[in-house]
C-alpha cells in the first residue's frame, strides 16, 4: 500500500477555489468504483452446500462476507453471482482522490 | 496515398480485413487483399514483391496464435521488409500492449474505429472532436401538436379538466405556499423580505426539516458533502475525458435512452452518470428518497445519503446538472409527496430539463392524498410551463394491479391538464410484465402484443410523445445478469420498432434489493440495448393479430373510465371513488397531506 499526502487545488461552482491536503492510499481495491461482482460455477452436491462454499470463497479471496445476488443449482453445481461492496454511496471514495493525483 | 498489403492471416476469417480494405480503397489508398489461409512464406514473398508502406494483418486470436504472429514478424524481419513497411495487427482481442509484445508497429482491437485506422495510415491525429461528447440535446416533445384525434375523448377530458381547474382555482396547500415563499426567497435582493419569507416557510415545514435546515440535525444517514469532496469531484471530472463516446442509437429514429440516478450520493451519481454518458446514455432521472415525499418541506444543501434515493435539494440538482454534459437530459421527479410544486421550482431553477408529475399515480401508487396532489400537481404543471420543462406521466399504478385502461385514462387526463396550463406532457405507459395483464392471460402468448397495444391505443387518441417505462422490462428482470440484460434489450427493441420517443432502462442489478446499483451493472444493459438497436436498425417486430384486439379493448374501456370520471364533480373525487384504480385492483388513495388543502382568501 502506498500512503501519500498531496495538495489538491480545485474550482467548484461559482469559481470558488479550494486547496487542501489529502491523504491517499493507492491500492487496487481502493480503485474499485463501487463493488466487485464474482460470477462463477461451484461444483457441489446441494444448493445449501453451494451457498456455504460461495461464502467461503469470498472469505478465501479476502473479501470478507459477500452477498449472494443470484444462485441457480442445477444438480451438478451452482451458478452464482456474488457481490462485495467496496464503497457504498455516502462513503469517502479513495479513487476520487487518487484520480486527482494522477 | 499509401500502398497497403491486407493479409487475413487466418484459416477462414477475413471479413474484418475485407471491410478495412474497402474503406482504405474508398479513401484513395492502393491495396492488395490476399486470400485467407495462405502459407506464411507465400505472404512474405508477396510482401517483398511490392513496395508496401503497411502490411496489415488480421487474425482471430486463439491458442498458439501469439507464437504464429511473432513468427510472421520474424519472417518479415529476415526478408528485410520491415525496413520499408510498417506491420500492423488487427483483431477483436488485440490491444496496443499485445501488438507491441508480438513485435508489431501498431495494433487495433474491438474498440478501434475505422477512422482511427485510416488516420494512422495517413499519418495524422484524429481530430479532437473525436474525444468528448459532441451530440446535441434531444427535444422529446418537438414536433408534437398535442391534438386529440378522438372527439369524444377530447370532450370528456375537457370536461374533467375544466371542472378540476375551476375547483382548484380558489384552493391552496402548504406545498403551494412553500413553493411561492421559496420562489420569493430565490429572487429577492431584499434580505429583510427574504428573512420574513424564511420564517413563514419554516412555519409550513415539519420539525425534521427545520431541524435539518437550521439546527444542523440531519436525518439518520444524511451528511453534508464537504468542500474537499466537491473539489475532488471537480478535479476528477476535468481530468477525465470520455474515450470514444458511444452512440446507443443506430439511427435517428430510435428512442433516446434514460437511466435512473439515485444512489443517495450526488458524487457517486455524477461519476456513474459521466461513465454512462460515455456509453451513450441520453438522460437521467433523479430518484429521491422515499422519506422525502412524506415531509412538508425540503432539506437544503449539498447532501449525501447512505440509503436509496438522492436528496433533491437545489444544490444537489444544480451540481448534477452542471456536472453532466449539456446534451444530457435531466429529469427531477415530483410526482409523489408533499413537495411537488417546490421540487419543480428547484428543478427549473437548477436548469433541469424535465420533471415528472402524475395526479393519479401520485395518489394511487405513491401515497399522497388525492385532494392534495391535484392542487399541488396543477401548480407544478404551471411551473413546468414557466421553465419550459416538459413533464412525464408515469403509469406505474399498473404495477399495483390497476388495469391498463384505467392507468391510460389517468395519463390522458394529465396530458389535457398540461395542455390547458401550457405545459408539455410525455406519456409514460408501463412497458413490462403488468400484473393485471398477466392475471388476465394477455401475456401468455408473448410480451409483444399487449405492450404494443398500449402504444397503438395512445397514438389513436392523441399526438403526444411516448416514453415507455418505467423502467422497461420491469418485473421481467431477475438478479441474474444476462437474463436482465436480455429482457431489457428485447423490450428496447420492441420500443424502437414502435417508434416511441424515449425509454428508461434499468441495470442488471435492479432486481437485487440488498444494495445499491453498481456501475458495471449499469453498463451491462446499455451495451445490451446498443446491440438491440443495432440488430433492429429500421426493421420491425410484427405483433400478432391479438395486438389489434387488445388495442380496441383498451380504446373502449379508456372511454368508459373517462365517462365515469367526467360524471363526478372533480378528479380527486373520482380517485377517492376508485374509478382510476380501486382496492380490488390493489390501489389505495394516499393519505399524506390529507386535510391540508384550504380555500384562498
Amino acid at each position: 500500500m502506498n500512503v501519500d499526502t498531496m495538495t489538491v487545488t480545485a474550482t467548484v461552482g461559482g469559481g470558488h477555489c479550494f486547496s487542501w491536503e489529502m491523504r491517499t492510499m493507492n491500492t487496487a481495491m481502493n480503485s474499485v468504483m463501487d463493488a466487485i461482482d464474482i460470477e462463477t460455477y461451484i461444483v457441489c452436491a446441494t444448493a445449501a452446500e453451494g451457498k456455504t462454499l460461495a461464502l467461503a470463497l469470498g472469505r478465501e479471496m479476502n473479501l470478507g462476507d459477500v452477498d449472494i445476488m443470484f444462485e441457480e443449482f442445477d444438480g451438478y453445481g451452482m451458478r452464482l453471482r456474488m457481490r462485495k461492496y467496496i464503497y457504498r454511496p455516502g462513503a469517502r471514495y479513495e479513487w476520487l482522490a487518487a484520480r486527482v493525483k494522477a | 496515398m499509401a500502398k497497403i498489403l491486407c493479409v487475413p492471416l487466418d484459416p477462414v476469417h477475413d471479413v474484418g480485413i475485407k471491410i478495412i480494405n474497402g474503406e482504405l480503397v474508398k479513401h484513395g489508398h492502393q491495396t492488395l487483399l490476399l486470400q485467407p489461409d495462405l502459407p506464411m512464406e507465400t505472404i512474405v514473398k508477396k510482401a517483398s514483391e511490392g513496395e508496401y508502406d503497411f502490411i496489415m494483418v488480421s487474425r482471430t486470436l486463439g491458442y498458439g496464435v501469439a507464437e504464429l504472429l511473432a513468427r510472421f514478424t520474424d519472417l518479415l524481419d529476415a526478408a528485410g521488409i520491415r525496413e520499408r513497411s510498417k506491420v500492423v495487427i488487427g483483431g477483436k482481442p488485440v490491444t496496443p500492449e499485445l501488438a507491441a509484445e508480438l513485435g508489431y508497429d501498431k495494433g487495433f482491437g474491438a474498440q478501434s474505429s475505422i477512422d482511427e485506422i485510416i488516420a494512422y495510415v495517413e499519418g495524422r491525429e484524429l481530430p479532437k472532436e473525436a474525444a468528448g461528447l459532441t451530440r446535441t440535446k434531444k427535444d422529446i416533445t418537438g414536433g408534437y401538436s398535442y391534438r386529440f384525434f378522438d372527439a369524444e375523448v377530447e370532450s370528456l377530458l375537457n370536461s374533467i379538466c375544466d371542472k378540476l381547474l375551476a375547483w382548484a382555482e380558489r384552493r391552496t396547500s402548504p406545498g403551494v405556499e412553500r413553493m411561492k415563499l421559496r420562489d420569493a426567497m430565490l429572487h429577492t435582493a431584499d434580505s429583510a423580505a427574504a428573512a420574513e419569507s424564511r420564517v413563514r416557510y419554516n412555519a409550513l415545514c415539519d420539525a425534521v426539516i427545520v431541524d435539518a435546515n437550521h439546527h444542523n440535525i440531519l436525518p439518520k444517514g444524511v451528511r453534508t458533502v464537504s468542500n474537499e469532496e466537491l473539489g475532488a469531484l471537480s478535479s476528477f471530472l476535468s481530468a477525465s475525458l470520455p474515450y470514444q463516446p458511444v452512440r446507443i442509437q443506430h439511427n435517428e429514429k430510435q428512442p433516446v435512452v434514460f437511466k435512473f440516478l439515485g444512489s443517495g450520493c450526488p458524487i457517486m451519481d455524477i461519476t456513474h452518470g459521466k461513465i454512462c454518458e460515455r456509453w451513450g446514455i441520453n438522460g437521467f432521472l433523479i430518484i429521491n428518497p422515499s422519506w422525502e415525499a412524506r415531509y412538508e418541506g425540503l432539506i437544503e444543501g449539498c447532501l449525501t445519503h447512505e440509503n436509496d434515493g438522492t436528496i433533491t435539494s437545489l444544490e444537489n440538482i444544480r451540481l448534477m446538472r452542471q456536472s453532466l454534459d449539456e446534451s444530457t437530459l435531466l429529469t427531477v421527479r415530483a410526482h409523489r409527496g408533499l413537495n411537488t410544486p417546490e421540487t419543480v421550482l428547484l428543478a427549473g431553477e437548477a436548469g433541469a430539463n424535465l420533471s415528472k408529475i402524475d395526479l393519479v399515480y401520485g395518489s394511487l401508487g405513491a401515497g399522497t392524498d388525492p385532494e392534495r396532489i391535484v392542487v399541488d400537481g396543477i401548480e407544478a404543471m404551471k411551473l413546468c410551463a414557466r421553465y419550459n420543462m416538459a413533464f412525464d406521466i408515469p403509469g406505474n399504478d399498473e404495477l399495483s394491479g390497476v388495469p391498463a385502461w384505467k392507468t391510460l385514462a389517468g395519463l390522458l387526463i394529465n396530458v389535457m391538464l398540461g395542455k390547458k396550463l401550457g405545459a408539455k406532457a410525455i406519456l409514460k405507459p408501463l412497458f413490462c410484465y403488468g400484473p393485471h395483464i398477466v392475471l388476465n392471460g394477455q401475456m401468455k402468448q408473448n410480451f409483444v402484443d399487449y405492450n404494443s397495444a398500449k402504444i397503438y391505443a395512445l397514438r389513436h387518441i392523441v399526438d403526444c410523445p411516448i416514453w415507455p417505462g418505467e423502467p422497461i422490462a420491469f418485473m421481467t428482470q431477475s438478479e441474474e445478469r444476462i437474463q436482465s440484460a436480455n429482457t431489457t434489450s428485447y423490450h428496447a427493441a420492441l420500443a424502437a420498432t414502435l417508434g416511441v420517443d424515449a425509454i428508461t432502462i434499468a441495470s442488471t442489478d435492479e432486481a437485487y434489493s440488498r444494495g445499491p446499483i453498481c456501475i458495471t451493472s449499469r453498463i451491462d444493459t446499455i451495451r445490451a440495448v446498443t446491440d438491440a438497436f443495432r440488430f433492429m436498425g429500421d426493421a420491425q417486430i410484427a405483433p400478432s393479430p391479438m395486438a389489434a384486439e387488445y388495442t380496441d379493448e383498451l380504446l373502449t374501456k379508456i372511454k368508459d373510465v373517462l365517462r365515469e370520471v367526467a360524471a363526478l364533480p372533480t378528479l380527486h373525487e373520482a380517485i377517492y371513488a376508485g374509478l382510476l384504480g380501486n382496492e380490488e385492483d390493489g390501489a389505495y388513495p394516499g393519505k399524506f397531506g390529507a386535510g391540508t388543502v384550504t380555500l384562498t382568501m
